[in-house]
């Protein structure tokens, strides 16, 4: 998958985690890691970013299972953004479902068509 | 080492090679760290270590999120072919200065590179290749002294050697430079030259060998550095003797050199076939341009129009521009 395009994604998957609830960089990625291939360490640059923009803010809380977190929390600005970006999203995919779907039940019949005539320009070369 | 130790350790150096200010570096280590010691907790260290990917590719990843200040610098490298091509003609028309003026055309990957604003080594090292190159065609036009100016080319490597970490890197370097300073030097003021001295070059593909196996102490993929290193060394050993024979024995120094602008298409061709890294065409230009000037000028006796070559430049740009 295209690059920029994952990335664009996985924006939206942070923000999505994140206006649920707040939590901490190992929660996030395990979280996103669960449903989504995120092996080329997109995830905390994304993360890191998107605070610098002012969209999260951080805070400092003891755990008792080890280290202190860094949990991420987000702002208004970051809720409005997810908003914005969510709208987009929910556009262009209803348009795309809605280009690739709509032949709906044809879609057998369209497949079969194809097929056939794949194999007779198969059977036309040799 | 332990594998949180390793990956920060990996993570540090690849954010230093992308220029990722302290204050960034610390930040992003240490929570990095944090992460790595949850995932410990949960016995998930391993697999955690490997979904986040090379160190490399992350420092890169933060690099492109870096604000720059490109705009005005991106200008500089759309106008650098005319800058070229205007002090390439006044040179020209007005003192007949055609060669070595054609070195003007070197601005154009110059302008690049210091537009791309890196680590000032890398930058270095990047230029290094056309500081010598344009510093070797003077002196060689001007007072004939291709050799023993031939031995700036080894420059290059010294200042990749000062890029390395550890100590003795930085010892390989300065011996590098001792040497070159010292032979051109010994065979500007001493005559005749003994063949023997050329000995004191030995030492420095050995030091090429060394030096990945010195990379290979800090990062993980030692074997594969070494054999990189050990097919370069090689590789530059060949061309070296094939250019000692040829300057020794037909006197040709001049245009023998070329043979060295091999070495830089040969990395290329490694990083974009071996390590399958994306390589602007562009970038092998430069090389090939300066290969071909020569070859059509010197046997084609035709420099007069050979420096049309370099228009391959700014043309590939162009083409290939992903703009």
């Amino acid at each position: 998958m295209n690059t920029q395009f994952k990335r664009g994604i996985v924006e939206l998957c942070v923000l999505s985690v994140l206006v649920e609830e707040d939590l901490y960089g190992y929660a996030i990625i395990q979280r996103l890691a669960a449903h989504i291939d995120v092996s080329d360490n997109t995830i905390y640059p994304i993360l890191r970013r998107l605070t610098k923009d002012g969209y999260f803010e951080t805070r400092i809380q003891e755990s008792n299972e080890g280290a202190a977190r860094k949990y991420y929390c987000m702002t208004q600005q970051g809720f409005e953004y997810y908003v914005s970006l969510r709208d987009t999203w929910d556009a262009f995919i209803g348009g795309v479902y809605a280009i690739i779907t709509q032949k709906g039940e044809k879609d057998g019949e369209l497949f079969e068509r194809l097929a056939r005539r794949f194999t007779q320009a198969k059977d036309t070369d040799a | 080492m332990m594998p949180k130790l390793l990956f920060l350790k990996n993570l540090e150096d690849a954010l230093k090679d992308c220029d990722i200010p302290r204050a960034e570096r610390t930040e992003i280590l240490e929570d990095y760290a944090q992460m790595i010691e949850e995932a410990t907790v949960h016995g998930d260290v391993e697999a955690f270590i490997e979904r986040l990917g090379s160190p490399k590719s992350m420092a890169r990843t933060f690099a492109k999120d870096m604000p720059r200040k490109k705009q005005r610098s991106e200008k500089w490298v759309a106008v650098s072919p005319f800058i070229a091509l205007i002090i390439f003609f006044y040179a020209g028309f007005a003192h007949d200065a055609w060669h070595p003026a054609w070195l003007a055309f070197l601005l154009i990957p110059v302008i690049a590179i210091l537009s791309e604003r890196n680590a000032l080594l890398e930058t270095l090292t990047a230029l290094s290749v056309f500081v010598v190159l344009s510093v070797f065609m003077i002196v060689g036009t001007y007072w004939g002294l291709w050799h023993p100016f031939w031995a700036l080319f080894l420059l290059i490597a010294g200042i990749a050697f000062l890029q390395g970490r550890h100590w003795l890197h930085k010892l390989f370097g300065l011996y590098t430079f001792a040497v070159v300073v010292g032979f051109i030097l010994y065979v500007l003021l001493i005559e005749p030259m003994h063949d023997f001295v050329l000995l004191v070059f030995l030492p420095i593909p050995i030091m090429g060998l060394l030096s990945s196996e010195l990379d290979g102490l800090f990062r993980q993929k030692s074997r594969q550095a070494l054999r990189r290193f050990l097919g370069f060394a090689l590789f530059a050993i060949g061309l070296l003797v094939i250019y000692l024979y040829l300057g020794i024995n037909a006197g040709l120094w001049h245009p023998g050199w070329l043979l060295f602008m091999l070495i830089p298409i040969a990395g290329l061709l490694h990083t974009q076939w071996v390590e399958k890294v994306s390589v602007e065409p562009v970038a092998y230009t430069p090389f090939i341009a300066v290969i071909l000037f020569f070859l059509w000028g010197e046997y084609g006796n035709a420099y007069a129009y050979s420096w049309l070559v370099f228009l391959m430049i700014p043309i590939t740009a162009i083409l290939f521009s992903k703009d």
